[in-house]
Formats: C-alpha cells, structure tokens, sequence
C-alpha cells in the first residue's frame, strides 16, 4: 500500500503542469498527525502526511481542491486557490467517551441518562496486582458493594448493587462483555487491563432493556478498541509482592504462655506425657508421675525441650509466603486506511500466599473494526484467555494451610527426623497435602463478537451481532499413593474433571435517531436476541495406582467413577428502548422487553419487562437563573425487571435413571414438578439529582431508590413425606431501599497542579416483606440465620450470652424470655433484632495530587453495619474445650478467683469447658481500609526527546490494602467462610477462607 | 440521482431482509427444553417396563448412607446405628472421627443434622411407592395382572417398611391402640407441587398409623400370592428383593413391636417356610460376605463399588474403628461375653486384629476387606427370636415350651456342643432378650428392641475408661431421646406438624 502510494507520488512528479502543495495536519489539540491520507479532488493522487504531520503532494493545475482523511475523523475538502501551503486541522467523528456512556444495546450522550448509572474507567483498574477485575470495583462507584470472596489468587468478588436481592437465586449482577453476557467461571479470564469502561446500571429505567436478568443490576464492559491515528506499542511490566493481611486485634500464644495455658486447663498433652513416661522408664521420674505432679523445675525443663523443637517463628513462616506477582502487557493500537485495531498480549503469574497455591493467565486480544464505506462497518473482538492454577484446600481442619496456622500448635516441627512431613497432632500436614495432594485447574476461555452495521440512510443504524463465550475447565485432583491422605482413606485416587461450557447469543438492533425541527430529538431502538447455553461435564475417578510419578488413569488398577452430565439453558428476547428530549431541556427515556426462559413452567414462560425515565435540566429553563450553578438535573424513573437464575430445570419434574440395584437400571423420582414456578420480578424506584457547581468544581450526584423483590425463588422445604426436602418455589418479596451520594471537587485547577477530592457514601436497608412460611432456618447459613418477615434476609438467629458470672467464673445466658440462666439450651435462640451479615453502609474517599508528572492519589474503603460470625476467634479462644490447638493470648485472662470479670471462664470448672454457638463471638464487621495508593511518575516531554524510540514513560509504584482500622477480631472483610464450606451465605461467617491481602507493586509503561 | 436512490434502496433491502431473516429463527419451542439426562415427570412412566424400573428404583434407595448404607462415620440409620445408639457398642477414643458423637452420646437436638437426614431417608423409597402404585394400574391389562401383582406387591411392602422404619425411631411409644400417642403421617401419594397444592400432613395416633400399616402389608401379601413369577432366583448366593416370605417376616416384626402375639407367631412361620436355619459357619458367614444365601430371606444388594453398612463403626478399608464391640458382648479370645468362640457368631461377626476387636460382620465380599458388603434385612434367625417372644409373652407352660423349643433349635444351630435348656417365666423372656443381642449384634435392632422393652440403657463397664469416647453412659426410661425429634427443618415447612415432648 505504502508502495503504490509512493509509486503514484513519483509518477505524478514527472508531471509539466503541476504545482506542489505543501502543509501540515494537525488535531483538535494541535499535535501534529501522521498517516492522514491527502488526495487532489478528481484525481488518483494521493499521499501520506509524516511523522510530524507535514506532506507536500503535486497535483495538477486542474485539480482545485484537496481532500483530507484520516480514520475516525471528518473528511475535509480544502480549496486551493493559490495557496502553496496548507495547514489543515482534522475534527475527530468519535465522540469523547467522558460524554458518552455503553448503556443497553447503544451508547447515549451522558446528558441525555435517565437513569442511575455510574460509569467507570478502565485506566481505574488497570495495572494492579489482582487477577479479578470484579475485586478491582471496589470503592469505584456508590451502591456498588464489592467484598473479595478471599485472598486466593484470581478470587473474584460478591458484588450487590443496591443490596442482596435474592435470598437464594444468584444476587450477583449481570455482566455483559461486548455483548456476551458472562458466567462467574470466565470473570477473571478477562484481562483488566484491555478494559475501557464500565457502566453500573442500577436502577429499572436504564437496566429495563437488560429484562429477565437484570433484577440485581447489569454492568456493561466494553474493551479497548483501535485508537485513531499511528499505530503505538505499550509495554507495560509489573512487579509485586502480596502478604496476608495481619490479623486484627487477636495474636497467637508463645510456645511457653501455650505450655503453661494447657497446663493450667489440665490438658494432658501427648508429647509431654510420652517424654515424662519415658523419663519413667529410664528412672529419672518416679513411677506415676504425670506433668501435674512434678516439680515446677522438672516441668519447665520438658517445657524448654519442647519449645526447642518447632520452628523458629513457628509455622506461619512456613504456611505463608511473601508471594510475587508478576506482570508483562504488550499491546499495539491505531488505525490504518480503513482499520482500527487494538491488540494485548498478556502474561500474568501470580503466586498465591499458602503454600503451593498458584494462578497464572495469559491472555491475547484482538479487537478490529473494518470500515470499506461510510455506511457500512464490520468488526470483532476475539479474547482467548488461558490459566493454569494450583488450588490448595480450604477445608474447616488441617488440610488447609491457613487453618493449619490456627490448629497446629508451633512447638511441633515441620518434619520429623526422618525428613517426612510431620503429620502433627491434627493427623494431617497441610504442606504434605500441597505437596502430595496437588488440585491443578486449567481453563480455556474464548470471548468472540463478530458483528455487522449498516447504515443505509442517515437516521438508521442496523446491527447483527453474534457473541460466542466459550469456557473450558479440566480439574486434575491426585491423592498420590504414598500420601498421607491416601493411607488414611485406604486408597490412592486420582479425579479428572472436564467442564464445558458455550455460550452464545445472537443479537439484532435496529437504531433511529432523528432530530426534527429544532426542538425534537428522538431516538427509537428495537431489537431480538436470542441466548443459548450449553453445558457439558464429565468425571471421572480411579483408583490403585502404581506410584506417584504415572497419573493418567490408564494406570490405575480400578477404574471407579465414570459420569457425564448435560445442561442447557436458552432465552428469546424482544425488546426496545425509545428516547427522547425536548429542546434539551426534558428526557424521557422509555424501555421494554419481553423474555422467555426455558428453566419457568410452560404457562409462565415469558414475562415482559419496562421502564420509564424523566430527567429534567433545571438550568436550561429560561426563568430559572441560579448563577451559583453550572449543572442541576432531577431524574426519576420506575421500572421493572427480573432473575432467573436458578437451575436449569428446577421447574420440571423428573425421573432420573443414574441409579442401579443388583446390576439393574432403576428409576428414580429427581425432582418435585411445579408448575407454578416463576419469575422473580423486581420493581424499582428512583429518584436522583446531579449537580455541578463553583464553575464546575464541585461535581455531586444523590439517588434515593428503593427496590422490591417478589415472587423470590427459593428451594422450599417442603413435608419430607414426599420424598423430597424441597422444591423451588416462588416464596416471597423482600426490599432494598437506601440513598447514595458522590462528591467530587477540584480543590485546586491548575495549569501544572491539581488537586482533587471525592466522597462516595451508600447505604442499604434490606427486608423481607413477605414469605410463603415465615421465621425459617436461612439456606446455607449454617444454622445460625434465619428468615424472618420484617428483618433482613439471614437474620442471625442465636443463644445469647450475658458473660461469665464473676462469682462462680461460669457462663450466663439468657433464655428466651431475656431472664439469666447458667445453662446453655438451644431453645433459648432468638432473632438477634438488627444483626444481620448484611453491609448497611459503605462508601470509598478518595484524592488525587497531580504535579507536573507526578500523580499521587489514594482510597480509602469503608464498610459496616453488618455482622460476623467468628469461628476462628471461638475456635482460637474455646474455654478449654480443647487446648490440644493453639489458642490466642486472650485466653489467659479467663476467670481465676471470685470476683474477676473476665470475658473467659473458669478453667478449671470442666462444666464450662464447652463452646456454643452464642452471641459472643458475634462481631460488627465495620472496617476502612487503605484500599490503594498509586505514586506515578511520567518523565517529561524534553527528557523522552533524549530517547529514541521512546514516545512516553511511566512509573508507578502501588500499594493494595497497606492499612486497615477495625475492631473486629481478624480480617475484617470476609467474603466466603471458605470455599469449601456448607456454609456459603457472603460475610456470614469466619472459617479459615484464603486470607486477604495486601500488596506492594512496582510498574512501568513505556509507549513506542 | 435514480442511481443513488436504486442504492439505497438496495442497501435498505438488504438490511432488513438480514433483520427479518434473524428474527425468523427465534421460535417458542425453542424454549421448551427438557434434560437429556432425566425422564420427564408429568407424564412419566410411559410403560410398565418404567414402573418396574421405579421398583428398582426403590430399592436402590435402600442403599442410601443413611438407610442402610453409611457414610464415614456416619448413616447406616436401620443398619448399625440403633447400635452405635445401644450398649453394642463403644466410641472408640483411640480412632472416632467423631462424626456421628451426637447420636452415640444422645445429644442431639431438633437441629442436629443427622436427625434430618435419618427422617428423610425411609420417605425417598415411600415417594418411589407411591410413584409405583398411583401409576401401575394404566398398564394393567387381564394378560399381564400377575405381573402387576409383582411389581404392585413388592411397592406395598416397600411402602409398608419404610413407614415402620420410621415409626421406630420417631414414634414416642409403640403401643397399638394408643389414640393420643402421635406416630408419624402416613404417605400415599406422589405429588405434583403448584401454588394450590403443596402437601403438610398431620401425625397421625399410633392406631391409625398401625391400621394404615397393616392395610399395606396385607394388600402386599395378598398380592405377592398371585405373581407371574418367583421374585427371588430359586438358588444363588443372596435374596435381593422383597418376596411374599419377607412380607411375613415384617408382618411378624410389626406385629412383636404392636404386641399381637398370635399374629406374630403366625406371620414369623410363614416367613420361614422354606427358610430353614442355616446351621453350619459356611452357611452363617456366608450371608454376610456373599458366599452362601444362608437362610436370608432378604438382603440389600450392594454391588462392587457400591460401599456397604459397615463405614458408621467400622472403616474397612484403612480398618479403622469408629466404634468397636462392647465387651459385654464380646472380647478377643471369645472367652466372655455373650459371644464366645464356640459359637459361629463370633467369627461371621467379629475380626481380631492385632488383639483388638472389629466388627467384622461387612467388611466385604469373599475375601475381600473393602466395606462391599450386603445387609440382612430379614433372616430366620430373627423369626425364630420373634416366635420365641411372642410365644412366651402369650405365657401357659404350652407356649414358654414352644418358645423354649424355638430357642433351643436357634442355640443349637448356632454353638457348637449346645445343650438345651428349659426356661420359664422371666428368665425366659431375659434369655430371650440376651439371645436377640447375640443373633442380631449389629443389624440394626439392640435401641429398639431397648426402647421396645425395658426402656432402660445403661452401657457396660468400658463406658467412662478413656478407651471409650463415650459421654452419656445411661439413658432412663423417662429420657426424651428414646424418640428422636422432628427436624426442625420439617416442622418449619409444615406446621401441622407436633414436635415429641421434651424437644
């Protein structure tokens, strides 16, 4: 191409009657713009503006005019006249994306929403140490609630927006990545970094058009796309190092306060009764000594022997690391002739910080867009994300690392004289299982939109799309003979797990837009799409292998578990969304969709969905002069919108016909039919301002909303006389209502310094209003939620504790009727009125310097008003119900003589050596946290100058969560109790999950 | 400008006719999507052939761990935890994981997870009944209605048992007649969940449960009487399915715990025509391990990889012991205790390793040490036992001489060089009692046939030695665990529900 471009410009040189033209194109910013296609009007000369914007062309005398082009932006025509040079400055066509927001199916001009919607940038994620762009939300917008699920590398989170809506449908929102609506599994194989927005639709009037799946909130992603102009190439490196958080406020005992704990609790430890028997036998103790009857001296003497035989600084050393992250990003970006293009190639290794624990991803991006004509455009983007991962066990025991720090007590060494693993007290040594028991996770990932736009007159624009989202998982999960997990369960096994899952969604959109007159601007969009879903799983299992080193099955001498399933699900939808405004003063925004799900009963199949937005901008009224203000609009909007997220065919009644006796196929009754299952439908309220004042200094937005949910889809425990414990019905209705509010001012503007500070707040008061059968035992909370009309959804329902009686060092209770008694009765639970797990308020603070090149800013996270459940602290600080465990310093201050008020009992009164389920170990989970804090340097215009090459160059170092202030007994931001658990309500409980993190990074980007 | 027009024209034409064309595709069938991997349920089963694989379906729920299958320390609920919950056996210390400390100490709750599962096992195999019998008869023809009888009849008594099952363990007494003790509802259909029909039955008194309970086991044998053909092969190594013969040995089971002696004595003889005593230790073992049908009149098949009862006390496999045999009942060298060496109880019962004691009983087929091993529901052995009690319960020195004779033939099959007795009165009734511990170590029936009785459990000499792990060494007639609670998840979906005293 270049080739004939500069054959053409030779030949046309030899030319008589010619003149040359020269000049310089510019942009809108005046930076001078390289690769612009320059052509005499009416002639086939053509050439390239260089790299600093400069071309010279020779056309014919005939030739009057030339005409400019370049890529995404307006063609000009420029009149020669007798003008030898040119200077000609090009008008970009694309619209500043701060004015534009991705809301369903179109992008609207920011003025013209009317709905709650909070957009956000993707530079806002990008280049942090965290694989997971769902954790990266964190802070980022108000009624967005974000909690890490845990600190496991590549963890997602729990996101709500505007509160948990669902009891046990899925409250997580709806993700759309370029059109592909996205499953849990393949959040974190999308590349935080190739990410340009997201947009948070959170009421009714903006998610509406998203239907059946929108209860909960949708975010849109759209990826980076080719940026006009030259192509550049980035480099962007990454380095960090990630630590557990510190627990707060509870510390492991020293070898010596354990020993002498144990030995006040009358503990009868097994390694000092075995050295005291052995000094027995030799005669250096006296027939029946035991460690109660020796003398102080002889005690402490076994005790220093004992103290000498763990490692130094006990196991955590060994458990825990200091993990490194690491991070290479290549990409390239521009525009050519007729194409944009965008590509990322992406190596991400993160080490988790238990042992053994790994996530390592790579990703490639392809986005392209082709445009042979004005009204004609083709594109796509491709992502193929591939990650290999060790996952270590997270179990409530000594098979996980972090647990094993809580159960394992430090005077017990790592390996035994032999060089094998101690398997400790516990039976079992967490770093054998992650040596010996490795979980290996691969996935593939393949995200793929292909689409076509036609603009066949001005006002219409026609778009077919086809999204594919592919997902592959093969799980590997060895008990390797020999280990200690294999001799304990009597056999050697190896699991292979294959999952796939495709996905694809087929969307058609009709958009015209059309301003009539002056005063009328509309724009209608009608549209069809259809989703289907796919899943297939296969397991298999066998056992009997040979020896460590062979692990393909085909070794194994006894096959034992073979299965496959298959799962689809599919959805039609029609929709359409209508806006328009009058003289830019009144919007209006109306949207609908009708949905059928293949998982309803047939009678209740399809639901139709709407919602209507008006906004209103104050200042553009004639009569209304407020000089004060540069910005005052009221938006309200109502609408509704549903969730279908629960299994594939709960509706259905089935036989199932897996199971087998005396070698025979059987059948056997699977589900409960019913037909009335339906949809949840959620009807939202909003009601919203934005203002913007002191010149537009100070930006603020405030929305109340309110959201009920009803027809809440729930299993429903149902007579086991059916033969079934439940079934899926719609059992209820519950509300979220609460308020959010953003500031964010420019405390100083200028040329070369800025200062900027922001508040978000948000809260949420959470209700169930209504229910099929009132105070029931919460799904999944491990007994201690409940559901209760009038009180947020998994309530806690629990004994409550008055203290430790100073007289008599034994436990006080309350019973039902709130009287005092010494004896615990699980009758005696209640509704604990207002402690739920649910987050009531949070909110981020947030500021950002910027001198020169260098940008400083910080945020801060805050979250409260909900409760934990803190297992680890009762398990740590158990009253002598077993001292065989390592315990925290606290538990030394237990009750000793009448009188003491002490938080612990007496330890020597076995009657009170027993821990339950009570309201003691309740804790508010209120926290802030430093969540990051970026320092970035970019070297200045005359310093890149000296380096060829080098277009600019960035620094930054990074810290994740390098303070937290808490009163809580831990790690105050529980996600999930640990992944392994029954007990899987988010925040509910505390039980040994992967801990969070906190993280150092250093990085660099340099443009070419 | 007629060119520039014909283009857009063009351009309009082919737009909308790829919209159209898109929009042709999305139809409302496609929404109708069933699994590829279950049977539609509404309109389910399409032939007798399916019902019949529903029966198989129900027994196949038989094997579930918390009937008489087990989990890891855990189930066996009809197979070994009425022994776990007995004097049987003990906590082992040394080797208990614990997970099932709840039921073996008696502390259990209305929340206790165990429970739930316990209450919720017999109820699966009664949903696959009532599938069977709601169903069976739009395939009933003149040519085929002894087939029907077959499968109908097996369904009934399935229904029946599983029904007494639960009766056992929830039921605050056993009396027959009693109005104002509540049994547990009595299930007779397999519903279809909508808005207007979701299903809470009440309790109903132990006299009507009894009479719903007897109307099954009489429709079962009236139609296990009539069949196409022997529902058990006519030889081989076990009885896997529930014949006219197992229908009487429940008859006469119900009928012990109801207190109809007459009708006890009646139903255990006709449960062992053609099911003479297995006298030898080949035919005794064999039972157990799959070498020898015995005198098994019916078994729970469980086929390799399918597990067994054995994993609540005993983990074949890493032979470990979660529970081990009391010594009362036995000890190593079988030299006291009620089985002894001299009797082949000890060795079909019990494996000694390394000096210790495991029940041995299911540790796995032929050789095999795997926990595949199949549970005895009914056998003579126990019939004889029935006939016993329930001849000297009628009293007169004609029927304790019956049940003298019955348990003499009983001994004298089973210890080697037995002399027979004769007993009277009470002391008969005791040595009815020790011998019932003895045949039935293990299969399920020591805390009924406790709560049945005396109502009195006071573990032997090794309950509060560290050896055992036991808490609670005695329960009192008055303790309120002799019936377990109604989970409180069950309660909570239906509330006409009535939780048992003292819970």
């Amino acid at each position: 191409m270049f080739l004939v471009v500069l054959v053409l410009g030779m030949l046309s040189h030899s030319s008589a009657q010619n003149r040359t033209i020269r000049g310089k194109i510019s942009d809108e910013k005046g930076s001078p713009m390289s690769g612009v296609t320059i052509s005499g009007l009416g002639t086939r000369i053509t050439t390239l503006s260089t790299a600093d914007g400069a071309f010279a062309i020779t056309v014919p005398q005939s030739c009057q005019s030339l005409t400019i082009s370049a890529v995404g932006f307006a063609n000009q025509n420029v009149s020669i006249g007798n003008k030898a040079t040119i200077s000609v400055t090009l008008r970009s066509t694309e619209v500043n994306l701060d004015e534009v927001v991705v809301v369903g199916y179109q992008s609207l001009n920011k003025k013209d929403v009317t709905g709650a919607v909070a957009s956000i940038s993707g530079s806002e994620v990008a280049q942090k140490p965290i694989g997971s762009f769902t954790q990266l939300l964190q802070g980022k917008a108000p009624g967005l609630q974000v909690t890490g699920q845990s600190g496991r590398p590549g963890a997602n989170s729990f996101i709500r927006i505007r509160g948990a809506g669902s009891i046990n449908a899925s409250s997580e929102p709806l993700f759309i990545v370029d059109g592909i609506p996205v499953t849990v599994a393949s959040y974190n194989m999308i590349n935080p970094n190739d990410i340009e927005t997201f947009t948070v639709l959170k009421d009714a009037a903006s998610a509406a058009v998203y239907g059946a799946r929108a209860a909960n909130g949708v975010i849109v992603i759209t990826t980076k796309k080719g940026k006009n102009g030259k192509s550049e190439v980035t480099y962007s490196f990454q380095y960090g190092l990630a630590q557990r958080q510190s627990m707060k406020n509870l510390q492991l005992m020293s070898n010596s306060q354990k020993l002498q704990l144990e030995f006040e609790g009358g503990y009868v430890n097994p390694i000092l009764d075995s050295m005291i028997i052995n000094r027995i036998g030799t005669g250096a103790l006296p027939t029946g000594s035991t460690l109660f009857t020796i003398s102080q001296d002889q005690r402490q003497a076994l005790w220093n022997l004992v103290n000498n035989r763990g490692p130094v600084g006990g196991w955590e050393p060994a458990l825990l690391r200091d993990a490194i992250t690491k991070t290479h990003q290549i990409t390239l970006n521009g525009s050519g002739d007729k194409f944009k293009y965008y590509f990322s190639l992406n190596k991400s290794d993160n080490e988790g910080i238990l042992y053994g624990s790994y996530w390592n991803r790579t990703t490639g991006r392809m986005n392209i867009e082709y445009m042979p004509n004005s009204w004609f455009k083709l594109g796509s983007n491709l992502n193929v994300a591939f990650t290999k991962e060790n996952q270590v066990r997270e179990p409530f025991n000594a098979q996980n690392a972090n647990a094993s720090i809580y159960l394992i007590n430090p005077y017990e060494p790592i390996r035994l004289d032999n060089g094998r693993y101690n398997p400790t007290f516990q039976g079992f040594n967490p770093l054998e299982g992650a040596d010996f028991n490795p979980q290996e996770l691969k996935r593939v990932a393949a995200f793929s939109t292909i689409f076509g736009e036609i603009k066949p007159i001005k006002e219409l624009t026609i778009k077919s799309q086809l999204g594919i989202n592919f997902n592959m998982l093969n799980e590997e999960y060895y008990l390797q003979p020999g280990s200690n997990l294999a001799t304990l369960l009597g056999y050697n096994q190896k699991r292979v797990q294959a999952n796939q899952d495709y996905l694809y969604v087929f969307t058609n959109t009709a958009n015209w837009k059309k301003i009539i007159g002056n005063n009328h601007s509309v724009s209608v969009l009608v549209g069809t799409e259809f989703t289907k879903d796919k899943v297939y799983n296969t397991l298999m299992q066998a056992r009997g292998f040979p020896t460590a080193s062979v692990n393909t099955l085909d070794n194994a001498s006894t096959p034992f578990t073979t299965s496959t399933t298959r799962t689809d699900w599919s959805l039609i939808s029609y929709f359409s969304n209508v806006t328009y405004d009058y003289k830019r003063k009144y919007f209006l925004s109306l949207s609908g969709r009708r949905d059928g799900s293949s998982r309803f009963g047939k009678n209740v199949q399809f639901a139709n969905f709407w919602g209507v937005g008006l906004a209103w901008d104050v200042l553009a009224e004639d009569f209304i002069k407020l000089n004060a203000l540069n910005g005052l609009k009221l938006r309200v909007s109502y609408g509704t919108a549903g969730n279908n997220n629960i299994g594939n065919y709960d509706a259905l009644g089935t036989y199932a016909l897996n199971a087998r006796y005396n070698n025979q196929s059987a059948a056997i009754p699977a589900r409960l039919q019913n037909e009335s299952l339906t949809w949840e439908q959620n009807e939202n309220y909003d009601i919203g301002l934005d203002v913007s004042l002191l010149d537009s200094r100070v930006n603020a937005k405030f929305d109340y909303y309110y959201r009920k949910t009803k027809d809440l889809l729930y299993p429903v425990n149902v007579s086991t006389t059916t033969g079934f414990g439940s079934f899926t019905g719609n059992i209820g209705s519950l509300k979220n209502s609460g308020f959010e509010l953003q500031i964010d001012g420019d405390v100083i503007r200028r040329k070369d310094f800025n200062w900027n500070v922001g508040i978000t707040y948000s809260n949420n008061d959470n209700k169930i209003l209504s229910l099929y059968s009132d105070d029931q035992v919460a799904a999944a909370s491990g007994g201690i939620g409940r559901l209760r009309i009038g009180h947020p959804v998994n309530n806690f329902f629990m004994n409550r504790w008055a203290g430790v009686n100073p007289a008599d060092g034994k436990n006080i209770y309350y019973d039902k009727n709130g009287a005092t008694t010494s004896t615990f009765n699980s009758g005696d639970a209640i509704l604990l009125e207002g402690k739920s797990p649910n987050v009531k308020y949070f909110g981020s603070l947030n500021t950002s310097l910027q001198y020169k090149g260098v940008e400083f800013s910080m945020q801060f996270y805050y979250s409260g008003g909900n409760y934990i459940m803190n297992y680890i602290w009762q398990t740590g600080a158990n009253n002598g119900e077993d001292l065989s465990i390592p315990q925290f310093t606290e538990a030394a201050n237990y009750w000793k003589k009448p009188g003491d008020n002490t938080f612990y009992t007496n330890l020597s009164d076995p009657t009170q050596r027993q821990t339950f389920n009570d309201d003691r170990w309740l804790q508010k989970g209120d926290y802030i946290s430093l969540r990051d804090v970026t320092l970035s340097y970019t070297l200045p215009q005359y310093a890149i100058k000296q380096l060829k090459f080098v277009k600019s160059l960035r620094v930054f170092v990074q810290g994740t969560n390098l303070w937290i202030g808490t009163k809580f007994k831990g790690i105050p931001e529980v996600g999930q109790s640990n992944s392994e658990s029954a007990i899987t309500v988010p925040g509910i409980a505390t039980l040994y999950g992967f801990p969070q993190l906190k993280a150092f990074t250093f990085g660099i980007d340099v443009k070419f | 400008m007629y060119i520039m027009y014909s283009k857009i024209i063009k351009k309009i034409t082919l737009a909308f006719a790829v919209f159209f064309l898109v929009q042709g595709c999305s139809k409302k069938e496609v929404l109708e999507l069933t699994p590829e991997f279950a049977l539609e349920g509404v309109n389910s089963p399409t032939s007798l052939k399916q019902v019949e694989e529903i029966l198989t379906g129900a027994y196949s729920s038989l094997k579930d761990n918390n009937y008489y299958g087990s989990g890891s320390g855990t189930g066996a609920g009809w197979a070994l935890m009425p022994d776990v919950m007995s004097d049987n056996l003990y906590e082992n210390s040394a080797q208990t994981l614990a997970n099932s400390r709840a039921m073996a100490d008696f502390i259990f709750n209305a929340t206790t997870a165990q429970i739930a599962t316990l209450y919720s096992a017999p109820y699966v195999t009664i949903a696959h009944a009532n599938a069977i019998i709601q169903n069976i008869d739009k395939f009933a023809n003149a040519a085929n209605q002894t087939q029907v009888n077959r499968i109908k009849g097996q369904a009934y008594g399935l229904r029946a048992m599983a029904h007494f099952d639960l009766f056992r363990y929830f039921a605050v007494k056993y009396d027959r007649n009693s109005t104002t003790d509540l049994a547990l509802a009595y299930t007779k259909t397999f519903p279809i969940i909508s808005s207007s029909n979701v299903p809470t039955p009440a309790r109903l008194s132990n006299k009507d449960f009894y009479d719903n309970l007897f109307a099954d086991i009489s429709q079962a044998t009236t139609l296990l009487n009539n069949i196409d053909r022997s529902i058990n092969s006519a030889s081989g190594l076990t009885r896997q399915f529930m014949d006219v013969n197992a229908v009487y040995a429940l008859s006469a089971r119900v009928n012990l715990y109801a207190g109809d002696w007459t009708t006890a004595i009646s139903a255990a003889t006709n449960a062992l025509s053609g099911r003479p005593l297995a006298t030898t230790q080949a035919a005794f073992s064999g039972m157990y391990n799959q070498t020898n049908r015995g005198e098994l009149i019916w078994n729970v098949q469980f086929e390799a990889g399918e597990f067994g009862p054995s994993f609540l006390v005993y983990f074949a496999t890493s032979n470990r012991n979660y529970f081990r045999p009391a010594p009362e009942v036995a000890v190593p060298a079988g030299t006291s205790g009620l089985i002894r060496s001299n009797d082949v109880r000890f060795t079909g019962s019990f494996r000694v390793l390394s000096g210790a004691l495991s029940l041995g009983k299911y540790k796995g087929k032929g050789e095999l040490v795997d926990g595949n091993a199949n549970f005895p529901v009914f056998r003579s052995g126990e019939m004889y036992l029935i006939r016993a009690e329930a001849q000297a319960r009628l009293g007169g020195a004609v029927n304790e001489a019956l049940a003298m004779a019955d348990l003499n033939a009983l001994r004298a099959a089973r210890i080697t060089g037995y002399i027979p007795e004769a007993l009277t009165g009470t002391a008969l009734l005791n040595a009815i009692a020790d011998e019932r511990r003895r045949e039935l170590v293990c299969e399920g029936h020591r805390f009924f046939d406790l709560k049945r009785t005396t109502r009195v459990l006071q573990r032997g000499s090794i309950c509060g030695q560290s050896a055992s792990a036991a808490g609670t060494c005695a329960l009192a007639a008055t303790a309120r665990e002799w019936a377990l609670p109604i989970p409180q998840t069950v309660l909570g979906a239906n509330t006409k529900l009535v939780q048992n005293p003292g819970y």
